[in-house]
């Protein structure tokens, strides 16, 4: 059954958040202003690697209007962020490692005074070489870029004999696959308010997906303790990962501590584009062999990772790759090697799949090869070699039981896409071609085996008579809120006005990890699945002493606490009567670690959704244009919680992916981006989607599962690029081992090679 | 300090003209809806002059004018017309149907409202120029003194020799002269970006000209954009005058097009995909006139 | 080490007095002439929501109606609005939620939120010219405006409950 507002029923429900946003009432982080609010700005290098001989402030410091210029000097505490290892300087000291390289920042009474500012710093560099592919940063003879060299972290798996096993097989095909720096794009770009108290504490008004690490990080570089700093965090106008690291806050931090008053910062598009995280490029090579009977015995495969200046999350993205690079097959023989490099372009980090959507374009784009090869069937191909319920994970490590690559193989012939592949389409434009293609894969949620991957939540009924529930988790348009609504009105039977839900601000909210990897959905439900006993028990003991109703009689409601009585429910107390006697007790608190598999590989998921996509292409051969007429998905992920939130994912994610195939691309030229604004950076818009995608939602789970419903927010984004691939194949008979999509490859010249190859075919 | 900028807003050319001459060049700029302006600004590919002389407020320079005399109909469209203006505009949807669908696949709506025909076609790369190039159009200029009328092609070349610098004259509006149209006539204009829509173009192609009966080409025009400038491709026309149509045709133009269409590489496309995309583009175009003037084709009737 | 530099008082130097009509009110604001619509709306006037985001008119976020028409307030400069009528989407629904809205809303025409209001700006301009507008009229409407959340799944949903009639 497609999941949609009328097959969902109640569940399906206006957002929360929904009127405001609509209305444009709703104050983003971005939009607030604070009286005597001053203006800050950062100085970026123009540069992509060069030595700092100077800098010099003192011009900039008596234009008028200028409140402050901070260099490294100005730092009391550690010059560093990032969230896996803080290499990334707040202000480059003595080398500059890629154009985005903070400088100065300046705080000035008005935006345009701030702009001046920064023309009249002056910096001179000493430019060194742009290493600006990780194959340069290798040469032995390369600069260093980091103290311990070029590679920020390496990743080796092995299991059974690659040798060995490439000798036993009668196809291998090797092959080179190729993915863009995708950006995240965001319409809200970085920014945020920094006020400081007059107390000497600092409340940051920023977007990031983990209010406690912006904390942890922030209380770094000012040198003072965490409980110092309030981070305020939600709403954010998108983030797909790309707020999840630092971006303005230490800058706005430092500027409004050294200056006593509320700094606003709001990064332009091109700063954005200059400074902000990407996906990781990667250069993928596999090399997969399979016997006579379609059994895939031997799998190889190298990741070259280009992870830009500074490292973020770049070490744990080439984990994930590396477990995702086996997928859902049961494989004998693996051996995956990766390497993540340092260069001198753009930072890559994190972004929704994580490393999965590279690979899994790659491995997908194998299992279609090797069909062909085969001369069968390239979904019965899959089918041979998926996991069963009880199979060991990519890694050989134990998972909870899931046969969600089974349930998504079947789902998929559900799409009429799937009939349709059987019968041939004909077009008055012979130039015109379609074709279908269809790919799955299993994605992993929470952080992985030797990660902290804490999660945790609060609920009490408040003194307004609200139940309320707090999380350290952040709301950037997945529908959290809508979730927790839902969630909460599912347990306590109660109107959603009995609800209060706080997120988004550390002095409120206890810490619950952070809100990325998928994890989130799953977070929530847990906590109040421990959280919901201890709560009623409280609330019912205190409804017991405040009205002598017995407490096996009680149970939560709209509006307060009802009984049964004689066989009729009634009202015996509101909630907020119940708040006015005292609150101190109806308050519980959870704290936890999100499920991690018992066996040490380092990254190895736990928990997995799993997804297939079917989708058509019409390629025009005169342009090499592709354009994609419909797609259809499978999800394995458990219960739906909010179908209008799950649906929005997919969707959302899968046509990010669209674009991850057909249109986005950083460009960087010599350590210099290309693309510096929408306008050569392009995502989809309206018209380069079809009208018409679906989603399927498998909502059976193994026998005993306790695990409940799986995260959706990346699944959705990683399977895409290899059914768009395989369908441009069908239609043109070209495989494209390049993203995106680079339409030169695709174009014929019809009307040269008269009627010949590609004009005739398909005509028929 | 920050200064403000000077805003000149004239109601007429001559007093246009009168502001400009007491300014120096580095000092102004004309502005139309301002729309690509603004991108150069925003981007610091341009820096904004401390004057701006609005040409908004020119009446003269906001209509679409229609003349016939002799017999001959000439359509004028004013700098200032903007491209949503033009793509409603029934005399230009009648009579220059490539110039309304170049217009319609610029940009996105918002846009098209305020951004005018002078502007796109000023930047000597706009989508608009091959649209107008295939009628021969001519451009009409106040130089203070008097008007000058110039062919849009010979302007194209003159900026290219002079390395695009741009005089003090004022673009008033670009005039075309029409036949009566006739059943054999047909006209096509085509777009190819990097996504469906709101992009900037890699290629151009526009043309128009009749197919008889028997399959014969006559006063075919051909133009096409993405190379330094938007360009006339008149062998391939002259190759086309008086020729029936056919496959051996089709093969043999292929290359004359690509050689005639002087195609610049860029990030994003290389001069060899623009200069294939271009052929393919118009011969398909000559291709569909020609199979359905009489499906002489064995291929492409399924 | 920096020291502070010197503060002044931020004055309006500009003689030039910008009067319009913003969301049925007349406004009179001294402004630099040049300084563009979406500085006006969301710092000078603080109606933040009209977002910014591309600055070049490559994203719809800033997307307002002048004389009932699209236009990007990020392309728009203070004297191109002299006497118009400007409405935000603070001016599309004063007291009730408007019907493009209710839409959005029950057909999870959003997420993030951000790109909104300039969706259904563009919206409301289309369905104002023509209410009988087509899928492919609407599509061509919200051309100009990016969404990077919904992948346009739930805005095609509002499309086809607008059309459905």
């Amino acid at each position: 059954m497609w999941l949609d507002r009328s097959s969902s029923g109640e569940k399906w429900k206006v957002r929360p958040d929904g009127e405001e946003k609509v209305t444009g009432k709703l104050r983003y982080l971005t939009d607030m202003t604070f009286p005597d609010m001053l203006y800050g700005r950062v100085l970026r290098s123009t540069v992509p690697h060069a030595r700092i001989l100077s800098i010099d402030t003192s011009v900039a410091l008596e234009y008028p209007g200028v409140i402050a210029v901070l260099t490294h000097r100005d730092i009391p505490g550690l010059n560093g962020f990032g969230i896996s290892i803080p290499d990334q300087p707040v202000f480059c000291d003595a080398l500059v490692r890629f154009e985005g390289d903070a400088i100065a920042a300046v705080a000035a009474m008005t935006e345009e005074i701030a702009e001046k500012a920064l023309s009249l710093i002056k910096v001179d560099y000493e430019p060194l070489q742009t290493l600006d592919t990780p194959e340069l940063a290798l040469q032995p003879t390369a600069p260093k870029l980091h103290k311990d060299g070029n590679i920020l972290h390496q990743t080796d798996y092995q299991r059974g004999d690659i040798n060995e096993g490439f000798k036993q097989c009668t196809y291998v095909i090797e092959e080179t696959y190729i993915t863009p720096r995708q950006m995240h794009t965001y319409l809200e770009t970085e920014g945020g308010i920094f006020v400081p108290s007059q107390e000497g504490r600092l409340t940051v008004y920023a977007p990031t997906q983990h209010g406690y690490k912006d904390r942890m990080q922030l209380a770094r570089i000012l040198a003072c303790e965490e409980e110092q700093i309030r981070v305020i965090s939600s709403p954010i106008g998108g983030s797909f990962g790309g707020k999840d690291e630092l971006n303005v806050q230490p800058y706005g931090a430092l500027l409004a501590l050294y200056c006593h008053q509320p700094v606003k910062m709001h990064y332009s598009r091109w700063e954005s584009v200059k400074a902000g995280l990407k996906r990781h490029p990667m250069e993928i090579t596999m090399k997969t062999g399979v016997n006579a009977d379609g059994e895939i015995i031997a799998h190889q495969v190298q990741i070259l990772s280009d992870t830009g200046a500074y490292s973020t999350l770049g070490g744990p993205v080439l984990n994930f790759a590396t477990e995702h690079a086996v997928g859902p097959y049961q494989i004998p023989h693996v051996d995956v090697k990766g390497k993540a490099v340092y260069t001198n372009n753009g930072i890559s980090g994190e972004f929704r799949g994580f490393g999965g959507n590279q690979v899994i374009f790659a491995l997908e784009g194998q299992l279609d090869r090797l069909a062909e090869k085969l001369k069968i069937d390239p979904w019965e191909l899959r089918k041979k070699n998926l996991r069963k319920l009880n199979d060991l994970g990519p890694m050989g490590q134990r998972v909870v039981p899931t046969n969600g690559p089974e349930q998504v193989w079947e789902a998929v012939k559900h799409s009429p896409l799937w009939e349709k592949k059987k019968t041939q389409s004909n077009f008055s434009k012979p130039w015109i071609k379609r074709g279908i293609g269809a790919a799955l894969a299993m994605h992993g949620s929470g952080l992985g085996y030797g990660i902290p991957d804490h999660a945790g939540g609060l609920i009490r009924l408040n003194k307004e008579g609200k139940i309320e529930v707090a999380f350290g988790h952040e709301e950037f348009g997945q529908g959290l809120l809508g979730t927790l609504e839902i969630l909460l009105q599912d347990h306590f039977c109660c109107d959603k006005d009995d609800l209060s839900i706080v997120i988004g601000d550390t002095d409120l909210v206890p810490p619950s990890g952070s809100s990325t990897a998928s994890r989130t959905t799953n977070v929530v439900w847990q906590a109040l699945n421990r959280l919901k006993g201890p709560f009623l028990e409280a609330l019912f003991t205190k409804v017991n002493e405040l009205t002598g109703c017995p407490v096996e009689t009680l149970k939560t409601g709209p509006g307060g606490i009802w009984a049964d009585v004689n066989e009729e429910e009634e009202l015996v107390i509101t909630y907020s009567e119940l708040g006015k006697n005292g609150v101190a007790e109806l308050e519980c608190s959870t704290d936890f670690h999100f499920p991690v598999t018992p066996d040490p590989f380092t990254g190895g998921h736990y928990l997995y959704t799993s997804t297939s996509v079917i989708a058509e292409v019409e390629v025009n051969l005169l342009t090499g244009t592709v354009k994609v007429i419909r797609m259809d998905h499978a999800v394995a992920a458990g219960p739906v919680i909010n179908p209008m939130g799950y649906v929005g994912q997919i969707e959302g994610g899968s046509v990010m992916a669209l674009g991850f195939t057909l249109s986005e691309d950083a460009m960087m030229n010599d350590g210099k981006y290309v693309t510096q604004n929408l306008d050569t950076y392009l995502v989809p818009t309206i018209f380069d989607v079809p009208e018409e995608q679906y989603v399927h939602a498998i909502e059976e789970l193994p026998d005993g599962d306790s695990f409940g419903p799986r995260g959706v927010g990346e699944v959705g984004s990683v399977a895409l690029a290899p059914a768009i691939v395989s369908a441009i194949k069908e239609a043109t008979g070209i495989w494209v081992t390049k993203l995106p999509v680079n339409r030169e490859l695709l174009q014929k010249t019809p009307f040269l090679t008269l009627w010949g190859e590609g004009v005739e075919e398909g005509t028929k | 300090m920050i200064e403000p900028k000077k805003i000149w807003r004239p109601n007429n050319v001559k007093d246009a003209w009168e502001i400009q001459t007491n300014l120096k060049p580095s000092e102004y700029c004309f502005v139309s809806g301002g729309t690509w302006l603004r991108t150069q600004w925003e981007a610091d590919l341009k820096e904004m002059p401390s004057n701006l002389i609005s040409l908004e407020q020119i009446h003269e320079m906001k209509e679409v004018k229609e003349s016939l005399s002799f017999g001959r109909r000439e359509i004028s469209v004013g700098s200032q017309v903007t491209l949503a203006n033009c793509i409603k505009h029934p005399l230009l949807s009648e009579y220059l149907s490539p110039l309304v669908e170049a217009c319609r696949q610029i940009a996105a709506p918002s846009i098209r409202n305020v951004a005018t025909i002078g502007g796109n076609i000023y930047t000597a790369s706009g989508d608009t120029i091959p649209a107008f190039l295939i009628h021969n159009a001519r451009m009409h200029w106040f130089n203070g003194k008097q008007m000058e009328t110039e062919l849009m092609e010979e302007w194209l070349i003159g900026l290219q020799a002079n390395e695009w610098r741009r005089d003090q004259r004022i673009l008033i509006d670009i005039s075309v002269e029409i036949d009566e149209r006739s059943n054999d006539d047909f006209s096509f204009f085509q777009k190819v970006g990097r996504r469906e829509t709101f992009t900037a173009s890699l290629v151009t192609v526009a043309g128009k000209g009749k197919i008889n009966k028997e399959g014969t080409f006559q006063e075919v025009s051909l133009a096409a954009g993405g190379g330094p400038i938007p360009l006339r491709l008149s062998h391939t026309e002259s190759e086309l005058q008086n020729t029936e149509g056919s496959e051996d045709l089709f093969e043999t133009i292929f290359p004359m097009i690509t050689k005639e269409f002087n195609a610049t590489s860029d990030p994003f496309a290389t001069s060899n995909y623009k200069k294939t995309t271009v052929a393919n583009l118009i011969i398909s175009e000559l291709f569909e006139q020609w199979d359905g003037n009489g499906g002489v084709s064995n291929v492409a009737g399924s | 080490m920096s020291q502070k530099g010197n503060r002044i008082r931020v004055e309006k130097e500009t003689e030039y007095l910008l009067s319009f009509e913003l969301n049925g009110e007349s406004v009179e604001i001294p402004v630099d002439p040049s300084r563009r619509l979406v500085d006006i709306i969301r710092t000078d006037l603080d109606l933040t929501g009209t977002k910014i985001s591309c600055e070049i008119g490559r994203c719809g976020a800033c997307m307002v109606l002048v004389n009932g028409k699209q236009q990007n307030s990020c392309l728009t400069m203070a004297y191109q609005c002299d006497g118009k009528k400007i409405q935000t989407i603070e001016g599309i629904s004063t007291d009730r939620i408007d019907p493009v809205q209710q839409a959005f809303l029950e057909e999870g025409g959003f997420q993030c939120g951000y790109c909104t209001p300039g969706m259904i700006v563009s919206l409301k301009a289309l369905l104002k010219e023509n209410p009988k507008a087509t899928m492919e009229d609407l599509k061509e409407g919200l051309s100009g405006n990016l969404c990077r959340c919904t992948g346009y799944g739930g805005i095609y949903r509002v499309l086809r409950r607008l059309t459905d009639k």
